[in-house]
């Protein structure tokens, strides 16, 4: 995760950009931290055909992804999960590698 | 347990078992001054039940992994002391049968998930001011969002 002030130039204009508030900052990485191993996890549970555990994990990140501003999150979350309730395995597979690079490049804007 | 509860500050009870949510919750609510405790399984929260004062607000997810929170909410209204406590229900179910399952339980409001600071603060301050049992009657119904307000009156429909 890349972090950037609101008065600074963005590092990398080609990268997503999240705005999040500057409260939040303190709580930031252990949230990205946490993603990031969910996606790992999901990826193994996928691997064993494991659609509950993709599901309730993709559920709970759909709550939090968006409560954070990373709208994108959620929207994938709720992708993965509704794809695990049909055991999608291709939707879910697309979908965690989607997520494990949004989540590797995304640049985090802290706004007063 | 995680808790900031140590004065007459007014006391939340957040049940939440996703980490980052309930951190993030309990972060805004203290941010305004509020006392929050947060649990994040249902049997501590029956335990908290039978020990404890009860809070002022209750936070309650609807995914529990010991029990639904939805079941955390029929034992809430069924313990004197705890059920005239508004329940705020944290969730990202927004099936109209989950609605009115809770509305039946006595939830007092929805607050969806992804959760918005200002949402939930705003949902919270409407309880804070005013006695439990004297919600109902001092409710505005101009203000009542059939939306997020399952129902004003904290009692389990029908009792």
């Amino acid at each position: 995760m890349n972090q950037t002030s609101p008065d600074q130039p963005i590092a990398h204009p080609d990268l997503p950009i999240v705005h999040v508030e500057q409260d939040f900052e303190p709580l930031l990485p252990k949230f990205m931290t946490n993603r990031k191993k969910e996606v790992v996890t999901m990826r193994e549970a996928l691997a064993r055909q494991d659609f509950d555990t993709v599901r309730t994990i993709a559920h709970g990140m759909k709550g939090a992804g968006g409560s954070y501003g990373f709208d994108l999150v959620t929207a994938m979350a709720a992708t993965i999960e509704q794809a695990a309730k049909t055991a999608t395995t291709t939707t879910i597979a697309t979908e965690l590698e989607l997520l494990g690079t949004y989540l590797d490049r995304v640049q985090v804007v802290f706004d007063e | 347990m995680s808790t900031s509860h140590q004065s007459e500050r007014p006391a939340i009870l957040i049940v939440e078992d996703h980490e980052d949510t309930a951190c993030l919750v309990q972060f805004v609510l203290e941010r305004e001054g509020y006392a929050v405790t947060c649990l994040s399984n249902g049997r501590a929260a029956q335990h908290m039940m039978a020990s404890a004062i009860p809070p002022q607000v209750v936070l309650l997810d609807i995914g529990l992994p010991d029990m639904t929170g939805l079941d955390l909410l029929r034992v809430i209204r069924a313990t004197p002391e705890w059920q005239w406590i508004p329940v705020l229900l944290l969730t990202a179910d927004t099936r109209s049968e989950t609605m009115i399952a809770a509305a039946h339980l006595g939830a007092t409001e929805y607050v969806q998930k992804p959760i918005a600071a200002e949402r939930l603060l705003a949902s919270v301050r409407r309880f804070m001011s005013v006695p439990h049992h004297r919600a109902e009657r001092s409710a505005d119904p101009g203000h009542v969002n059939t939306h997020h307000v399952l129902h004003r009156d904290h009692r389990p429909m029908g009792a």
